[in-house]
């Protein structure tokens, strides 16, 4: 495994939250396709996330306060 | 079983990432499994994204009467947010919920519905709700979130929802995105004899061309007696079906998928099938045998190649002899693992001299192991196919 690879596929790891060794079969894919996913994978989550906030958003204001994170 | 299925894997993370399949082409080299597990990954990894959120807002739903849930449901909540809310909330809760929901609302949840709490979902809810369900996504053609279901589906609910399906090409689409594979061998025998050997015809349909792969991907996918069953009743109908099976499997390079397929015909059929003259198309057999040597299905290959004629060997032959050394010591190996010798030889005497060298330095350094027995009977054959290697002592 190059060490540049090694750094994206670490780094997809590490987005998902998985050990590296659980993506070995991915360390055959070259960097370049490594770091596409990773940032499609990112811009997957920030566009899930967008799509969330936007739905809530939408709703009635007397149903929001129903989402609202507890600050810890 | 390996093209296939990793082809549906892609199209469900396509789906996920939002992309096209054709932007996933690079991942075509990954196990299925490895694939499936990423998928996983990604799941997990979106829903939990707002986990404490969603987990509040279960919190406030449990005290919430269910018609006043069901109605917040209907008017305000997307899908994929009541989806993200019942990961939080038991089983029976959701049910009593879902009681209150029309099936286009539950249909539009289901596609985004965690498939291990759908499971028990599932459990509660009646025939009449599932078979509605299953006719709305199959009005949309969802047939990916219908296949994500099927494998959880009690045998009675299975033949029910069949019967709304009038298609066997909409069956087969299903089929393909089943996600327990273990279980597609059963649903098949679930499923009525007709509909299944209809579903087989669909194959010398050339106006549903882009159904055969996953008609394909069905006869990878089930047992081994199935397998034949369905095997020989293509067999039956004809070399028109089997040559439209060939050059689909080509035209898409299925051999991997199919080669275990054939190997598991019943005598008669693989007789017939190894012996047309399509198989003999140099481009065929090539892709064949590249298939063979890629995904190490030689023990299968030979099984076929045994029931082959003269031209259909010449013609394996002379695809073999043009693949670097490495494959013959496959070959090697699998004549020994499933003692395929007879064939082998009478491979190899069809090869070019360059080619029976270096097949013979590799039988020595087997025949160096054998025992007496064994020795003596592979050194009889060598005599026979006229392959001389020398005698080691």
């Amino acid at each position: 495994m190059e060490r540049a690879d090694q750094t994206e596929l670490e780094q997809l790891a590490q987005q998902l939250h998985r050990p590296v060794m659980s993506l070995k079969d991915f360390s055959h894919l070259s960097q370049q396709d490594l770091n596409w996913l990773n940032q499609q994978l990112q811009q997957t989550v920030e566009m899930e996330n967008q799509k969330m906030n936007k739905s809530l958003f939408q709703m009635p204001f007397f149903l929001r306060f129903l989402f609202k994170t507890k600050k810890i | 079983m390996t093209r296939l299925a990793v082809h549906a894997e892609i199209i469900k993370i396509a789906r996920i990432l939002n992309v096209q399949e054709q932007q996933l082409t690079f991942l075509l080299t990954l196990a299925p499994e490895s694939l499936r597990q990423f998928r996983f990954a990604m799941i997990e990894l979106l829903q939990n994204q707002q986990k404490t959120r969603f987990r509040n807002l279960a919190a406030w739903v449990n005290w919430l009467p269910n018609w006043l849930t069901a109605m917040m449901v209907k008017r305000f909540f997307d899908p994929f947010i009541v989806a993200q809310i019942a990961v939080h909330l038991s089983t029976e809760h959701l049910y009593r919920i879902a009681k209150h929901l029309s099936a286009d609302t539950l249909a539009a949840i289901s596609v985004y519905l965690d498939p291990r709490l759908a499971r028990e979902l599932l459990g509660y809810l009646t025939t009449h709700q599932i078979i509605d369900i299953a006719q709305v996504l199959l009005e949309q053609r969802n047939f990916v979130t219908m296949g994500r279901f099927v494998g959880m589906l009690s045998d009675e609910v299975v033949q029910d929802v069949a019967q709304i399906i009038d298609k066997e090409s909409d069956l087969l689409e299903i089929a393909f995105y089943i996600e327990s594979r273990e279980r597609i061998d059963h649903l098949v025998h679930v499923l009525p004899k007709d509909r299944i050997r209809k579903a087989l015809l669909i194959i010398s349909d050339p106006t549903q061309r882009l159904v055969w792969p996953k008609l394909l991907a069905l006869m990878s996918h089930i047992g081994y007696e199935l397998k034949q069953e369905l095997g020989d009743l293509a067999v039956q109908q004809g070399e028109l079906v089997i040559n439209a099976i060939i050059h689909a499997a080509q035209e898409d390079q299925l051999w991997e998928d199919m080669l275990p397929v054939v190997a598991c015909l019943s005598a008669q059929a693989q007789c017939y099938v190894a012996n047309l003259p399509t198989l003999r198309q140099v481009e065929i057999i090539q892709s064949i045998v590249e298939a063979a040597d890629r995904c190490d299905l030689w023990t299968d290959m030979l099984v076929v190649v045994n029931y082959m004629q003269d031209d259909a060997r010449e013609a394996v032959a002379t695809a073999i002899a043009q693949i670097n050394e490495e494959v013959l010591h496959h070959i090697a190996y699998a004549s020994l693992l499933r003692s395929q010798w007879e064939v082998t030889f009478d491979i190899v005497r069809r090869m070019p001299s360059e080619k029976k060298q270096q097949c013979k330095e590799i039988l020595n350094i087997y025949m160096q192991q054998l025992d007496q027995e064994t020795y003596q009977y592979l050194d009889d054959l060598l005599n026979r196919y006229q392959i001389n290697t020398p005698i080691i002592s």
